[in-house]
Order: structure tokens, then C-alpha cells, then sequence
């Protein structure tokens, strides 16, 4: 791990006074153990790396969006923030506070200034309890009003979040709340209390479209009177756009761009960001849909690809970028995607065990020696089927070995976040190109 | 576009009810449209407003308890009248239907090519084993998953995988119909956007008609030839995606549309009020009482469907016809009820 670098400084001259909760190499690791038996014979177990390294300061009165698809850990990022789970390495700092050396009594106490927003307004209320109890739990919970003074502040913070006359809301049950009024509700049980900070996990993601905008409204209402921080999460960069100072790409546990807003959307800088603000179908007949966008899914937490996590997808990968066997089998079964099935079953053959190009490794064998001239002209057929592929950037050499033709491939690297005009971003291709020693050479033993 | 020939699918007046201790949920309130080959209509609108209600109701996949009238003619027969045996014929080889919720309609304990073998086997009796293989590797092929799969089981698949899996499924014995109701909603946006490109894709590679129901504008923008909102039970506005999105006409679908966060967004817009009670919906216009123009008639009176343009239609007295409204008529709505706060969404 690096020593911790100095964030991005604010336009607006944020200091270090102003600093909320600050977070230093934060990682959230969950140990994968398959059953008894498993452990006991060797079998299976891992590390799913669902927050990876993450350095981040918020600024008071701040809005700090969290973008990412599912799997990018920015809930469990967002859940760290607020101590609801232990980082298993680094610091989560609120004041002089740091949460992981707390007593789980002392952290009861800070939820008073730490309160989140959950994404189903359904699942956040008790389908039991009526909406006088459910907005007052919190006060009851740490002793800070009964009776008439408890119905008195479930009433006004009713009020607040547009419940009004309160009298009508109190006596009601989730079940006859629409679905924007139970997120109203669910916003005042987390105001109630007068926090500081608010984690808002996907606050308007389950409402329908006439009725997100009222809700963030609210919230920038909110804000405004409450003198509130918010941590924004969202796999929506719509929303993210208009209601972010700043946002922070996350992608398989790691932040890869970070900046104000603004210029994160004028000028995105990392392929990944890059992708998402195409892929984001607008309101005009006239767009076509994206073709180039990136290929596959988000991969696998518990066995990231080697460098930089984006590189199979990614349309502007190089060299550098870390490819592997791994990425060589999603090749091949694309190239057979477009094959007739007699071709498809005869190149299936030559090529053999698959499972050999399962596991993170800079050499990948295929088929057997004795084919390895007809593998090369598989390769070679599949190469000029496109050109473009940037994987090929990445193959030093081809070789015949005992076991088969073997493919070896360029040493990559691990980008960290690095300045570049003004947001920070995890790419080797900024702020310049690099081809020689950056911050994190790839280590196949480390990233397992 | 494809006006002139038969339709694929023609519905009119399309009614589907619930009852409830309260009385009957109007879902679907006097629906008609038609669907030509190789046309994608795109279905919008809120939550309950009656737009997965339709699209079940077309395929007559409704829960017991449903009443349905109206017609829906398919090729020229009123599938109302099919009885479940004969419903079956059709499903499969003539109208398919793909859900939201991937992982949920595939059997765990089954390979995928077992899913195709079943699929085959029920809708197309006769057809041996690899035959089945090269129509389920075509079409899979066509989803974009490799051959090397084919004996997979569901879970080794990711999300966007098994929406394509899905896909694949329905299309394999190329029914002239599909409805896909939310595809692509459980997923994240860049494998949304590849389900997308591959559903308009669909009336190149295989003829499809399709409706597409979602709540998402940008996706019908995109990607479908025709859209229709729905509000309250009713199309209240159906044309060319083109027309719609630039040149709406009912006041619900300006809402709709300036409601919505695009990257474009500078500033919020809403609309007031919340949907209608569908077991006591408002008087007349279903819209009137958060609608920004509402007149005196509005809320007397059924608007009626109006045409605005080439293919362009319109249930609002806004767009007439004039000669059944009086002078009186078009006056601002005096007695309109007053939205409470309380009634905001």
C-alpha cells in the first residue's frame, strides 16, 4: 500500500477543518470458506474484495455521489462510512472518532450524527409498526424524548419531509403509504435525530420517475435547512449529475475516478466512466443506441482479473493493462460465438481443456504440441477477424512448449488514482501513457 | 414503417378487472391499438397504471380472478375466445413472453441445453435432439453466448447472461409476438444497453413484433419505432417515437417526459398528486385533477381519441374534436379539487 496522498483540493477552498468523516485505505475483505470439510481438504476458500483501497475525505455540506453497477461495492463503501461494517484494514475516522477501535456502546452513540437511507422504502419499514412508532424509533431508542415531547418531534419532522397535516400520517401503517410517501417517511426517522451525515443508498432508484424528483427535492431541501452531508449512492448517473458536488466512479472495490462533478461529466477521463455516460439511454429519438460499448459483465470480486480490473471490457486498453489467460478464453468462445457449428466443433478439438485458461496467469497453454501449427493459424484467424482487439496489444510472445502452444503475456500494471487535470483517476493511460514503472506493478500472489 | 399491411396484433377496446373487497380494479380500462410485423411499440407509464396488466392480458397470462372483455386479434383470430388447450398452441411457436426477473424462470437443476429440449419438446413435438442443439445454438449465437455453454447450468451464468438466456428461450421457435415486460430493470447499465441493442435487433434476425414495456423514456426513445402511454388504465397518447418524444401532445406525457432526470437536467419538474385509485378513479379524464390545462369538460366529459398526425393519437380535449364541446366547455376548471400535500407521492 502507498502512503496516503492529499485528495483533490475543492475549487472552493475546502480545508481541513471542514473535514466530516475521512477514510484511509480502507478495505472491506469477506473470507470465502466452503464448508468444514473444504477447509479441512484444501478446498476452495478466497477473499472477496468488496472495498479495495479506498482513500476519501468528505467535506461538510457537501453532496459526494458513489456511482457504480452492482458489485462495485459502493453500498458496502457507504455501510463502512457509517460503521454498519468493520473495515478490515485502514482508518474510517468521523472527528477525533476512529469507528473500527470503537465499542459497539460508544458507536450506538455516534448513530445519532450518522444515519442512512435505504433503497426500498418497503423493506426499511416494519410492515407492523405505525408511522408515529417507526419515525420515533430513533429518539426512543437513545432516550431523547417520550410522549407528548415524542409525538410533538415525530410531528414536526413529519411536517419537514412534506407528511402533512402529521396528524393524518401518524396512526397510518406502511401499507397505506404510496411509495414516495414511505420514502418521505423513511427520511424522517433519518432526520429526526438532527445528524450530520446521511448515507442515501439508491433513495430514489425503487420510485417511479414523476416521483424521484420530488424525493431529491426534498433531500436538497433537506440539506439546505439542516445543514446536512450527503453521501450520494446510485447506479444512476442522471440523477448523480444533478444532485453531486462531486462523484466517485467505483468499480470492483476501488475508486478509478474521483472529481468534482462537473468535470467528471464535461470531460470523463477513465474508459470506464467513459462507457457509462454512453450507455445512458436519453430522451432523444434522434440518439441511436451504443454499439462500442464495453463487452461482458462486472467479474468476479473473488478472483479480479490481473492490473487494472477493467481491462477485458475495456475498448481503450493497452499493452499494460494486465491480460491473462483468462482473457484469452473469453476471446476464443467470442470468436466461436460468430462460427458455424462444424467450425465451432473442429477449432473446439484443437484447442482442448479449457479449464487450463481458468486461472489468473500470464501464460496461457492451449491444445497440444503436435497441433501447434493449426493453433497458430486458429490464433492467427482469429486475430484478423479483428484487428482492433486490444488484447493482442498484449501478447510478447507464442511458443511451442511439451504441453501445447503457449501464449505469453506483456507485465501489466495495477493503476492507482493519479491527478490528472482536475480529478484523480486510476488508468494507465493518464494523466500521460505510461509504459515504465507506475505506482502498482502487478502481482499475481497479491491480488489472490 | 409497415402501416399498410395487416397488423400482426390488433386490440380493441381491451378491458381487464379486478374484484376487491372494495370493488372492481379497473387495470385496464378500454385499450386498442394495433402492432404490425417487425414493429417494436414501446409501453410506458407509471407503477399501476396498468401497463404489465395489458401485456399479460394479450398473452392471456392473467391471474385467476381476472375478468377481461374487448378483443385482442391475432392473425386474424380473437385469442379470447381460445380455450387453455388451444392457448397452448399458440405459446412458443407464435406468441413468447420474457420477464424481468431472469434467474427467477430458469429451474436451477436443469442445464440449458435441457431448457431448450423442454421448451422444443412441449410447443413443437417431433423435433429430435439435435435438432433441437442447432436451432438452441443459433439462437444462442445470436445472443451473443458461446456454444461452450450449451450444457451450463443457470447459475454459472451472470445476470446479463441469463436475460439473454431468457431471450433466447422465448425466440427459439420464433413466435411473431413477444412481449417483454421490463428486461432489462435488474440490470446495470452497460448490460442493459447490450439487452437493448439485441431487442431492437429482433425484427432483423428473427421478425419479431414486440411490445416493450418499461418505465424507462430513454430506452423507448431509442430503441422502439412506436410508443404508447399509459395512464390509469387507458393509452392516453400513442404515435412514432419520433413524434412523441419531440412533439407531445397529452398533458401527461409533457409531465412524463420534463419529470424525467436526464443528463441533461438542470432543474427538477414534477408532476402533482399521485395516480388514481383504479377502484375509484377520477370523473371523466383520469388526469384532470393534476392536469396543468384541465378545463371545464375535462371533468364531465371521456375525451375521446383524437388524431394530431400521420399515426398520431390522443385522448384529450386539448386536441377536440370541437364539435362536441360547447363554448362552456373550454373554460378553466373551476371546481377542481384542491391536491393536498398530504396526496403528493
Amino acid at each position: 500500500m502507498l502512503p496516503t496522498k492529499p485528495e483533490v483540493q475543492e475549487k472552493r477552498g475546502a480545508s481541513d477543518s471542514d473535514i466530516v468523516m475521512s477514510l484511509r485505505d480502507v478495505e472491506v475483505h469477506y473470507q470465502m470458506s466452503g464448508g468444514t470439510l473444504a477447509r479441512l481438504f484444501g478446498g476452495e476458500t478466497g477473499t472477496v474484495k468488496a472495498v479495495d483501497g479506498v482513500n476519501l475525505d468528505l467535506h461538510k455540506g457537501e453532496v459526494l455521489g458513489l456511482v457504480g453497477e452492482s458489485g462495485s461495492g459502493k453500498t458496502t463503501l457507504g455501510r463502512a462510512l457509517l460503521g454498519l461494517v468493520g473495515a478490515t484494514k485502514g482508518t474510517v475516522k468521523y472527528g477525533d472518532h476512529e469507528l473500527g477501535s470503537l465499542s459497539d456502546n460508544k458507536l450506538r452513540g455516534l448513530r445519532k450524527d450518522l444515519q442512512m437511507v435505504f433503497q426500498d422504502p418497503n423493506a426499511a419499514l416494519n410492515p407492523s409498526m405505525d408511522i408515529e412508532t417507526a419515525v420515533g424509533h430513533p429518539l426512543k431508542i437513545h432516550g431523547l424524548a417520550a410522549r407528548d415531547e415524542l409525538r410533538q418531534k415525530v410531528s414536526e419532522a413529519l411536517e419537514r419531509v412534506g407528511l402533512s397535516p402529521a396528524e393524518r400520517f401518524l396512526t397510518k401503517y406502511p401499507s397505506d403509504l404510496s411509495g414516495g410517501q414511505k420514502q418521505r417517511a423513511v427520511l424522517a426517522r433519518a432526520i429526526i435525530l438532527d445528524p450530520v451525515l446521511l448515507v442515501a443508498d439508491e433513495p430514489v432508484s425503487a420510485l417511479d420517475m414523476s416521483v424521484r424528483a420530488k424525493i431529491l427535492q426534498l433531500m436538497l431541501d433537506l440539506k439546505n435547512d439542516m445543514d446536512l452531508t450527503y453521501v450520494y449512492i446510485t447506479h444512476d448517473l442522471a440523477t448523480a449529475k444533478f444532485f453531486c458536488d462531486r462523484t466517485a466512479i467505483m468499480y470492483l472495490g476501488r475508486i478509478v475516478e474521483i472529481g468534482p462533478t462537473k468535470e467528471i461529466f464535461a470531460d470523463p477521463k477513465h474508459p470506464y466512466t467513459k462507457s457509462l455516460l454512453k450507455a445512458i439511454p436519453e430522451l432523444n429519438p434522434d440518439k441511436e443506441i451504443p454499439r462500442d460499448l464495453p463487452r461482458g459483465e462486472i467479474p468476479d470480486a473473488a478472483s479480479p482479473p490481473l492490473g487494472c480490473s477493467f481491462h477485458p471490457r475495456c475498448p481503450e486498453a493497452v499493452a499494460e493493462c494486465g491480460w491473462e489467460a483468462r482473457d484469452l478464453k473469453s476471446l476464443l468462445e467470442e470468436h466461436w460465438v460468430r462460427q458455424d457449428s462444424s467450425d465451432y466443433e473442429a477449432e473446439r478439438d484443437l484447442v482442448g481443456d479449457l479449464d487450463r485458461l481458468d486461472e489468473p496467469a500470464k501464460r496461457a497453454t492451449i491444445g497440444s504440441r503436435a497441433d501447434a501449427d493449426k493453433l497458430r493459424a486458429l490464433l492467427e484467424r482469429v486475430r484478423t477477424e479483428n484487428r482492433e482487439e486490444p488484447l493482442w496489444a498484449g501478447v510478447d510472445q507464442i511458443n511451442e512448449t511439451k504441453d501445447g502452444l503457449e501464449v505469453v503475456f506483456h507485465k501489466g500494471y495495477d493503476p492507482d488514482l493519479r491527478r490528472s487535470g482536475g480529478v484523480e483517476v486510476a488508468c494507465v493511460l493518464h494523466p500521460e501513457p505510461v509504459t515504465a514503472e507506475p505506482a502498482r506493478p502487478e502481482d499475481a500472489a497479491n491480488k489472490h | 414503417m409497415t402501416d399498410h399491411s395487416e397488423p400482426v396484433l390488433s386490440v380493441r377496446d381491451l378491458r381487464v378487472w379486478y374484484g376487491t373487497d372494495r370493488g372492481a380494479v379497473r387495470a385496464v380500462d378500454g385499450v386498442s391499438f394495433d402492432l404490425h410485423k417487425g414493429e417494436t411499440l414501446g409501453l410506458v407509464g407509471e407503477s399501476g397504471s396498468g401497463k404489465s396488466t395489458l401485456g399479460r392480458g394479450l398473452l392471456r397470462l392473467l391471474p385467476e380472478g381476472a375478468q377481461t372483455d374487448g378483443e385482442i386479434l391475432f392473425g386474424g383470430e380473437d385469442l379470447q375466445t381460445k380455450s387453455a388447450k388451444e392457448l397452448r398452441t399458440y405459446r412458443g411457436p407464435e406468441l413468447g413472453m420474457i420477464f424481468q426477473e431472469p434467474m427467477t424462470r430458469l429451474n436451477p437443476l436443469m442445464r440449458i441445453s435441457e431448457h431448450f429440449e423442454e421448451a422444443v419438446k412441449v410447443h413443437a413435438a417431433g423435433v429430435d435432439r439435435q435438432e433441437v442443439k442447432r436451432r438452441a445454438l443459433e439462437v444462442l449465437r445470436v445472443m451473443g453466448i458461446p456454444p461452450t455453454r450449451y450444457r451450463s447450468y443457470p447459475h454459472e451464468f451472470s445476470g446479463g447472461m441469463r436475460q439473454r438466456l431468457m431471450i433466447a428461450l422465448a425466440l427459439v421457435l420464433r413466435p411473431s409476438f413477444v412481449v417483454a415486460d421490463e428486461p432489462t430493470t435488474a440490470l446495470d447499465v452497460l448490460v442493459e444497453a447490450q439487452i437493448i441493442a439485441i431487442l431492437h435487433d429482433l425484427r432483423r434476425d428473427f421478425d419479431t413484433s414486440l411490445l416493450l414495456i418499461t418505465h424507462n423514456l430513454g430506452i423507448v426513445a431509442e430503441a422502439c419505432d412506436r410508443v404508447a402511454v399509459m395512464y390509469a388504465g387507458r393509452i392516453v397518447e400513442i404515435g412514432s417515437s419520433d413524434e412523441v418524444f419531440r412533439n407531445p401532445k397529452h398533458p401527461y406525457t409533457q409531465a412524463l417526459l420534463k419529470s424525467t432526470i436526464s443528463l441533461s437536467t438542470t432543474g427538477l419538474h414534477f408532476i402533482p398528486g399521485a395516480p388514481p385509485d383504479l377502484v375509484d378513479p377520477p370523473s371523466a379524464c383520469r388526469f384532470h385533477p393534476r392536469c396543468p390545462h384541465a378545463m371545464e369538460i375535462c371533468a364531465d366529459k371521456f375525451p375521446q381519441p383524437v388524431s394530431v398526425g400521420p399515426g398520431h393519437r390522443v385522448e384529450c380535449w386539448l386536441h377536440g374534436p370541437e364539435d362536441q364541446m360547447t363554448e362552456g366547455d373550454t373554460g378553466p376548471l373551476e371546481k377542481k379539487e384542491e391536491i393536498g400535500v398530504a396526496d403528493e407521492a
